[in-house]
């Protein structure tokens, strides 16, 4: 079986990988066209989740992105052997190649807002309406208060980055869970911003991680995320 | 070259976060091959648990526990 790890341009040369892919296999490319698949063969592949097996699978990706568009592929890929590889690549030709300028010369920057929603007021003792809805009513205050800070330095943020994919309030304390495409001249300028937001709002925990290569908008637009 | 920052309480693991956003990257997102997945791991809510664990686990430690 071949697993794969990413898919690079090949223009205007094509890659190189160095370095070793999952068990000390090495690395090699399946090129067709404008787009290269970057792999290794397995006879047989055991891949926990585990912190050593994602990141040698990213460290391939991290280290083609220097000279190249890279799509990074999802953890887990295998194919039955080169020629169908190299099948798919052709057949998707043209979404592979939309997806290499989507991308080139940029970065991927994470960004998540965690939340702790305050102290909850003692709960109404008696059904009576005023300090019933009182207590309501303060709590809707806090969420939407909190929910108008996410969007906020989500807007803050999306305005210093070519693209952003962002969901609010995916759970209770996660009030913005976000990745952000950045050119790669605007990263200083972005983690300024992303260290301006949290100055401005102690009152939330901000977790920026990055800049990774652009696993979020390598999948197609077209048939939209899995 | 990815460097994580985790901004916040210092109590904050920052290997921990990038781990965790790793593994929500490479695990669900990345182009799809019409290939096979060798795992079963692929399901988003085993993100939000892992996320959800972390986070109480900041709530522990910011109570001091």
């Amino acid at each position: 079986m071949v697993y794969v790890y990413a898919l690079v341009d090949t223009h205007p040369a094509p890659p190189s990988p160095q370095g070793e892919g999952h068990g000390g296999a090495p690395l090699c490319v399946v090129s067709r066209g404008a787009v290269a698949a970057v792999c290794s063969h397995h006879d047989h592949l055991e891949l926990p989740v585990e912190g050593d097996h994602l990141w040698r699978h990213e460290h391939v990706a991290e280290t083609l992105m220097e000279d190249h568009a890279v799509l990074p592929v999802r953890f887990g890929t295998t194919v039955a052997d080169e020629d169908a590889l190299a099948a798919m690549l052709d057949e998707r030709q043209a979404e592979f190649c939309g997806a290499f300028e989507r991308v080139r010369g940029r970065v991927e920057i994470s960004v998540r807002v965690l939340w702790t929603p305050p102290e909850a007021e003692a709960e109404p003792s008696a059904a009576t309406t005023g300090p019933g809805r009182a207590y309501i009513f303060s709590r809707l205050a806090a969420r939407n208060a909190a929910a108008a800070l996410a969007e906020s330095v989500h807007c803050r943020l999306a305005a210093r980055a070519v693209e952003a994919q962002y969901d609010v309030s995916a759970t209770p304390r996660l009030l913005l869970s976000a990745a952000y495409l950045v050119e790669r001249d605007g990263v200083s300028g972005f983690l300024e911003a992303v260290d301006e937001a949290a100055q401005r709002h102690p009152e939330v925990e901000l977790l920026c991680t990055g800049p990774w290569p652009a696993h979020t908008f390598a999948q197609s637009t077209v048939g939209g995320l899995q | 070259m990815s460097t994580s920052r985790a901004l916040g309480p210092s109590s904050l693991s920052t290997s921990e976060v990038t781990l965790l956003e790793l593994i929500d990257r490479l695990v669900d997102k990345g182009v799809v091959l019409h290939g096979d997945i060798t795992l079963a791991v692929a399901d988003i809510d085993l993100i939000y648990v892992g996320l959800r664990a972390m986070i109480s686990s900041v709530s522990s430690l910011e109570r001091g526990e």
